[in-house]
Order: C-alpha cells, then sequence, then structure tokens
C-alpha cells in the first residue's frame, strides 16, 4: 500500500514538475513574442488567399494585384477617387483609333540595375498574350503588338478601335526586366520577381506569407514601410483577430458580421469603401420561354425586397443595385427606375403577360458570399407572387461547367443564376462583356440591337465625357429591360490598425504608400 | 525480417498504386479543369487550345499511362492554377504539415500518459471523473470551434499567443492544441482502460507479491503492455491528423498540405491533386510499417518472418 503510494506520489511530483516546466516555457514564449512586437516600420496585410505566381503578367486577380503593385510600378494607376494617374507612363495619347503612344519614364531603375525602357512593356504584353497566362485570350483580341519608337516611347496597338485601354491597363500591366527575364524564364522569375516598385521581394512562403522589404532607390523616393508582409489567412474571423491582437496592420476583407467587433475595438477602425468592387446580380437567362417577355423579368424584379436583402445580409454596408453597373462608377445611370419593392405590381405584371403556373429555377453556388441564404431568401420573395421556384445548389467547379457552356447555349444553366463581376477601373469593359451581343460573360443570352449599337460606338469613342454618356443611355435599356435580377452591391469592408489613417478606394486595391501615420491613435 | 520487409514494400506499392488509380479517375469525374480556367472572350477554340496545353484532350487510357510513367520518375506535372510543378507545392508544404501533426500526436501522447495513468491508478476517485470529464469534453468539442475560442482567449483577450500564423514555436502552441485534443481524449481512455486490463492480471500479482516496487512494477511491467495499442491508435490517427488537419490550418493560416489540397479541389486542379494524395497515401503506408516495426521492438514475442 504505501508501495503504491509511493508510485502516485512519484506521478504527482512528476506533474508538479511538468505544469512549473510548462509554465515557465509558457512565460518565456509570452516573452519573446512581447519583444518581438516592439519593432517598427513593417506594415502587414491579412488577406483571404496567397498568391500562386510572383509573375504579374501570369495574372491579374486582385490579391495578387496587391503584392504586384508593391513589386512593381504600373504603367497607369487608379487613386482612391477612381481617376487614372500616371505612373510609369508619363503621358499618353491616341495616334489614332488603334494606335496608343505612351511616354515613359526616364532613369527609372529595376532593382537589379537594369534600366526600365520600352523594352520591358513590350515583354510584359507579350508575355501577357502568351498561354497559360490567365488573361490571355482577352489581351491577344483586343492588342495586336506593342512597337518600340525609342527607349522611352511604346506604341500599343489594338486590332480594332478599343476606347477602354487605359482601364483595361491601369494596376494591370507591369514591365518585367527583359534581360533578366529572359536569363531566368518565366517560372523562376515567377519565384523571384524583379520590378521597378518601392519594395523588393525578400521572401515568399507559400501559402503563408510573402515578405517584401523597402526599395531606398526607388524613384519617388524612400517608401513609407521598411516592410510589408502579405499575410494568407484564409478564416475571416481569425484576420479579425489578428488585427485586434495588432499582429496585423491591415486586413482586407471583413465580413459585416464582424464590422462591429472593428468599430468597438479600441487600436482598430472600419474602413468602407465608397463603392463596391463584387457586384451580386441574378442573371435571368432571356430566351427560355418563360422569361422572354419583359413584364416577367420586370415582375421578378419588383418582387424581391433587395434594400432588406442588404440591410439583414449585408448589415447595411452594401447598396441595392438597379443596373448593371455599380453607383459610382462611369457608367452608373442616377435616373433610373429604382424597382424598389413593389409585390402587387409584380403580381400585376405577371398577369398582364399572361404568366400563369410560372416555374423558375434559382442556381447558385459558394462562389457568391452568403448565396444561400440570398437565393432562399428570393425564392420566397418570388413565392410570396406566384412564381414557383426550385433552387439548384453546386460546386463552383460543377457549376461553371454549366455556365460557360456557350457550345449548348448553357442549357443546364438555373433560369436565373446568382453570380459576382469583379467591378474595378475597367467597368465600362466589363459592361460590353456583359450585355454586349457575343460578350464573354453574357451567359444569359440577351441581345439587343440598340445595346450593340451603342456599346459599338462607345467602344470607338476616346473622349471620357462623350464614352459616360453612351454608357448611361445604355445603363438606361438595361435597366428597362431586365435581363438581369439586379440584387446588390456588397460594399468591400477593411480593418485598420489606428496606426494608419487610409482611405479605400473602388477598385479593392491596397498600396502602402497610400496610408499616413495617424496623429490621434 | 527481410521477408516481411520485402513483403511489405511490394504490397505498399499495391496500395499506393490503387490509390493513385483511384484519385486519377475520382477527379477526372468532377468535369472539365478547363472551364475555371475561361476568362470573358475566350472562344470554344481557347477553350480546345488550353486543354491541347495541358494534355487534356488525350484520350483518357493514354493520359492514365503517361501520368503512370510519369510518377515512376518522380514527376506530377505542372499545376495549371499556379504554374508551378505540382510535387514541389506539395513537399513545400510537407514540413509545417509534419510539424503539427507531429506536435500534436507528441501533445496528445504525454497528457494522455499523465492523465490516463492517473485515472487508472485513482480508479473512482475524483481524479478519476475529472479525467473522464475531460475525455468527455476533448472527443465532444468540434476542433474549430475549439481553435476559435482558443485564438479568442489567449490572442485577442490576454494577448499572451499569436492568433495565426508559422515559423515561431508560439505559432504553434493553439493549433497544436486544437488538433490534438480529439486524439489526446481517445488515448487518454485507451490509456486507462489498458492499464486497468494490465494491473488485474496474475503476472502483476506475482510480481508484487515477490516485492517489486510500484514504481517499477509500472515501469517493467504494466507500461511495455500498453505501448503496442497505443502505436496502433496512434498509427490509424497518423493518417487522419494528416488529411483531417484542414480545418485547423485553414482557421491557423497554417501553411499546410491539407489547406493546398482543398484549394486545389476547389480549383480542380489534377496535377496537386494527385501529387498530394500520392505523397499522403505514400506517408501513410510508412507510417503504418513503422508501428509494425516498432512492434517488433518492443515485444521480443513478435517477430516477423
Amino acid at each position: 500500500m504505501s508501495e503504491l503510494y509511493s508510485l502516485k506520489s512519484r506521478l504527482c511530483r512528476f506533474m508538479l514538475v511538468l505544469t512549473v516546466a510548462l509554465t515557465a516555457i509558457g512565460f518565456s514564449l509570452i516573452a519573446a513574442r512581447g519583444a518581438a512586437a516592439q519593432s517598427f516600420g513593417t506594415v502587414t496585410v491579412g488577406q483571404p488567399i496567397d498568391v500562386t505566381t510572383l509573375n504579374p503578367t501570369q495574372n491579374t486577380v486582385k490579391y495578387m494585384r496587391r503584392v504586384f503593385r508593391h513589386i512593381f510600378d504600373p504603367l497607369i494607376s487608379i487613386d482612391a477617387d477612381s481617376v487614372a494617374r500616371p505612373v510609369l507612363a508619363e503621358k499618353w495619347e491616341t495616334l489614332d483609333s488603334v494606335t496608343w503612344r505612351f511616354y515613359l519614364k526616364k532613369g527609372v531603375k529595376f532593382h537589379n540595375g537594369e534600366p526600365f525602357t520600352a523594352e520591358a512593356v513590350q515583354l510584359a504584353l507579350k508575355e501577357f498574350q502568351t498561354p497559360p497566362a490567365r488573361e490571355a485570350a482577352l489581351f491577344t483580341r483586343i492588342f495586336k503588338e506593342a512597337k518600340i519608337i525609342d527607349e522611352h516611347t511604346v506604341d500599343l496597338i489594338t486590332n480594332y478601335p478599343y476606347a477602354f485601354v487605359v482601364s483595361l491597363l491601369a494596376d494591370a500591366l507591369y514591365p518585367v526586366p527583359p534581360k533578366y527575364y529572359q536569363e531566368v524564364g518565366r517560372e523562376k522569375f515567377s519565384l523571384n520577381p524583379i520590378g521597378t516598385g518601392p519594395y523588393k521581394f525578400e521572401s515568399w512562403n507559400k501559402g503563408d506569407r510573402v515578405v517584401l522589404t523597402s526599395n531606398a532607390d526607388h524613384w519617388k523616393g524612400k517608401p513609407k514601410a521598411a516592410k510589408v508582409v502579405f499575410w494568407a489567412m484564409p478564416e475571416p474571423s481569425t484576420r479579425v483577430a489578428a488585427l485586434l491582437n495588432q499582429e496585423a496592420d491591415v486586413i482586407a476583407s471583413v465580413l459585416p458580421a464582424h464590422a462591429e467587433s472593428l468599430k468597438k475595438g479600441k487600436k482598430v477602425h472600419l474602413v468602407v469603401a465608397p463603392e463596391s468592387a463584387q457586384p451580386i446580380w441574378g442573371g435571368i437567362v432571356v430566351d427560355r420561354p418563360q422569361l422572354k417577355d419583359v413584364r416577367v423579368r420586370r415582375a421578378v424584379n419588383y418582387a424581391v425586397n433587395k434594400q432588406a436583402l442588404a440591410d439583414k445580409l449585408l448589415n447595411g454596408f452594401g447598396k441595392v443595385m438597379n443596373q448593371g453597373c455599380s453607383a459610382g462608377s462611369v457608367c452608373w445611370n442616377p435616373k433610373l427606375d429604382p424597382y424598389t419593392y413593389n409585390p402587387k405590381k409584380a403580381r400585376q405584371l405577371l398577369a398582364e403577360a399572361g404568366a400563369k403556373d410560372l416555374k423558375l429555377s434559382i442556381h447558385f453556388s459558394g462562389l457568391v458570399s452568403q448565396s444561400s441564404e440570398l437565393a432562399q431568401a428570393i425564392a420566397g420573395y418570388l413565392r410570396a407572387v406566384g412564381i414557383e421556384t426550385q433552387l439548384i445548389q453546386e460546386e463552383w467547379a460543377v457549376m461553371s461547367k454549366k455556365v460557360f457552356d456557350f457550345e449548348n447555349k448553357q442549357k443546364d444553366l438555373g433560369d436565373i443564376f446568382l453570380i459576382y463581376y469583379a467591378a474595378g477601373p475597367d467597368v465600362e469593359r466589363l459592361q460590353v462583356e456583359l450585355f454586349g451581343e457575343g460578350g464573354g460573360y453574357n451567359w444569359n443570352h440577351y441581345v439587343n440591337p440598340k445595346l450593340t449599337e451603342l456599346y459599338k460606338k462607345a467602344s470607338t469613342t476616346f473622349d471620357e465625357k462623350k464614352r459616360k454618356q453612351i454608357f448611361m443611355e445604355a445603363s438606361r435599356v438595361v435597366n428597362a429591360e431586365v435581363p438581369w435580377l439586379f440584387i446588390y452591391e456588397p460594399l468591400s469592408l477593411w480593418g485598420v490598425s489606428n496606426r494608419f489613417q487610409w482611405k479605400a478606394g473602388a477598385t479593392d486595391m491596397f498600396f502602402t504608400e497610400d496610408m499616413q501615420l495617424r496623429q490621434n491613435k | 525480417m527481410w521477408h516481411f520487409v520485402a513483403r511489405r514494400l511490394m504490397t505498399s506499392c499495391f496500395v499506393i498504386f490503387g490509390v493513385v488509380t483511384v484519385i486519377f479517375v475520382l477527379i477526372r469525374l468532377t468535369g472539365d479543369p478547363v472551364t475555371l480556367m475561361m476568362q470573358p472572350g475566350m472562344t470554344v477554340q481557347d477553350a480546345q487550345e488550353l486543354r491541347r496545353y495541358w494534355g487534356l484532350d488525350r484520350p483518357i487510357h493514354e493520359q492514365y499511362f503517361a501520368f503512370l510513367a510519369d510518377v515512376v520518375k518522380g514527376e506530377f506535372g505542372i499545376s495549371p492554377w499556379q504554374l508551378q510543378p505540382a510535387l514541389g507545392l506539395v513537399l513545400g508544404r510537407l514540413p509545417a504539415t509534419f510539424l503539427l501533426t507531429g506536435a500534436s500526436m507528441a501533445f496528445s501522447l504525454v497528457i494522455a500518459l499523465i492523465v490516463g495513468t492517473l485515472s487508472a491508478l485513482r480508479r473512482n476517485t475524483l481524479v478519476d471523473r475529472l479525467g473522464m470529464g475531460f475525455v468527455l469534453l476533448g472527443q465532444s468539442i468540434p476542433n474549430f470551434w475549439l481553435g476559435l475560442m482558443l485564438i479568442l482567449l489567449f490572442a485577442v483577450n490576454l494577448g499572451w499567443l499569436p492568433s495565426a500564423g508559422y515559423g515561431t514555436p508560439q505559432h504553434l502552441v493553439l493549433p497544436m492544441v486544437s488538433l490534438g485534443l480529439f486524439t489526446l481524449a481517445r488515448l487518454t481512455r485507451l490509456v486507462r482502460s489498458e492499464l486497468l486490463e494490465v494491473f488485474s492480471q496474475d503476472y502483476i500479482r506475482t510480481a508484487r507479491s515477490k516485492g517489486l516496487s510500484e514504481w517499477m512494477l509500472f515501469r517493467r511491467h504494466a507500461l511495455p503492455n500498453i505501448v503496442i495499442p497505443i502505436i496502433t491508435v496512434m498509427a490509424l490517427d497518423f493518417g487522419i491528423l494528416m488529411g483531417g488537419a484542414v480545418i485547423i490550418e485553414t482557421i491557423f493560416a497554417w501553411p499546410g498540405v491539407g489547406r493546398l489540397m482543398i484549394q486545389a479541389i476547389e480549383q480542380r486542379d489534377f496535377a496537386i491533386l494527385q501529387a498530394g494524395v500520392f505523397m499522403v497515401a505514400l506517408l501513410v503506408v510508412t507510417a503504418n510499417f513503422l508501428a509494425d516495426l516498432a512492434y517488433a521492438w518492443i515485444d521480443p514475442r513478435i517477430r516477423y518472418g
């Protein structure tokens, strides 16, 4: 018995020693963390996904462009007020309907000392047009070639008159160093990029973070941060925790549900973008027999209470849509029917159209945020006006096959499909893709000769004010013809440390040099 | 012994061959990955060109034999999503997954041995009830919820530990606890029940009656007899932890293989999926093989011919 007691007491002593040891280790870890937290000059940006390449010619997804913007300088950039600003292109002009001449900044060097010349622009465009670059088809369709006029002058020649070149290239085309690129090849460049930007590449721990260090020799002067770290954190709650814990200074893609936490945070604040970067809409496949009548499509729009959806699902951080253009964009028309919730009018329109026993399918995937709740709410509203609905939920990998099935005219796609488009500076080009005849995003088969004519005119109108008028008229047509169930535009939410002052733009871009230190934290 | 090793190597090859064949077929049943690469303005011809570029236009059996030939050479092709060699991408993530899995298993084992032993020695007392209550909680709490709560408490409220990330020992603590808790609970219950059974055996009574101290009894007779089932459970849990860490990796932004695989599924990246499943299968088969070798090392009665 006493020996049994001895064994137990040994174990208990061991437990005590282990507890003390773990506590000591724990405190040392906390102390070490405390010591590390006292360093300055590093800006950490948390975003949902990691980059897949550091080669800016291969991918233009916004999460990557945020990183590219730091390592590389673009020819043109869009500022927070959505105005195109010269960067490496000091100025540009159109020589004729297909030739855009860019005058490049002199005296700029890449991080390895290679001089920045027109050859770098030519190479970037060529790489953009070469598979497996993500935008190869688009850039090949639009651009014929880049012609070097002299060391600091380059002509970008389009295949046909195309007025949207500036918005297409803004924050998208980043010149790359020709000599270094040819030495290392595309694949190695993706792992060890060299640009002209304010930050140099230091390291990339895949799936974790990209670390950039200050380029003291940048042509604009010494950058503001000593280091910029892009940290991939897929879980939204974790991003918020990291910001509240001061491990991150800026976090992107804050969910509406987390906005209150940031508003209440003592060392952080919420930044709301003025316009949406990802309007969410329901494409209506207009050549289906039950949807050909415009009164039915209008009824669908009147039947859904979009303001309630924006209030509930977006916690008020969103705007209701009534046209293809997002509010505040160059093509947005403020004088259009808002399609305010009116189920009585919806029933009236359905009766006028003779639409009895109408059945519609609503197709959605996880690609759209809160798609399940949105689809169910829309189904409920439609049922309330007598439209029977069927919900089809699929993974985007499966749904995308049906969306892009142009060969079979999207025969397996639902009557209404929930999707978004990435708004930004090239919203004009996107309108043509969304509503133009044969447009790459025109999955709902909407064809309107008047619209086709307007878009053709817009794409050859180089005067911005005149082009804006054309697009506003196009928006009026789209609003009246309702090829969509207009839903809402979520506003991008960012969390920012009180160390900094920063204004979010409509393009969802982030650039450290746009931040200021806050006077009162 | 060498016969055993040779036999296991052969069967392992068949297992891995079977696994890569199944994954090759299964992922191709999910559809055409080119649809996820489509951008506005791309025509049907562009899509066909992409299929040709990635070798997806060949007949399925040609793709399969080409794939097997590459596997033998240790190549899994280029990832269409990341435009890098797929095997390199998977291997690059393995250290993080090993670290998390290994740390979780070590954490589970150490705590389970202590708590399970105390529970067995103090059966039906408050200590035992607390231990089993802890086990019940450990098996009931979802690890993703636990992870978020630990972040809230230790990172946000107390500021003791980082909320997420990878690279320092501090970063390992919370994900290790979140991932390891379920295994810890299972092992604790196993240790307790095995010890109770061992302590009731005649040879223990005999050894005790011969005057052997309780500590020697525990160390020389009880502990070795419970190690075999512990190794068995841990070998099985290794595979589960390797694959199941994806949720913890997502919550804690841990750059492991699980997260990469989930993203590859979303992108229909056949190359990464094939490379990833191959590596995980190889590791699980190896872990089970090492477990079998460990049996022979620990228990001299076990001999392989």
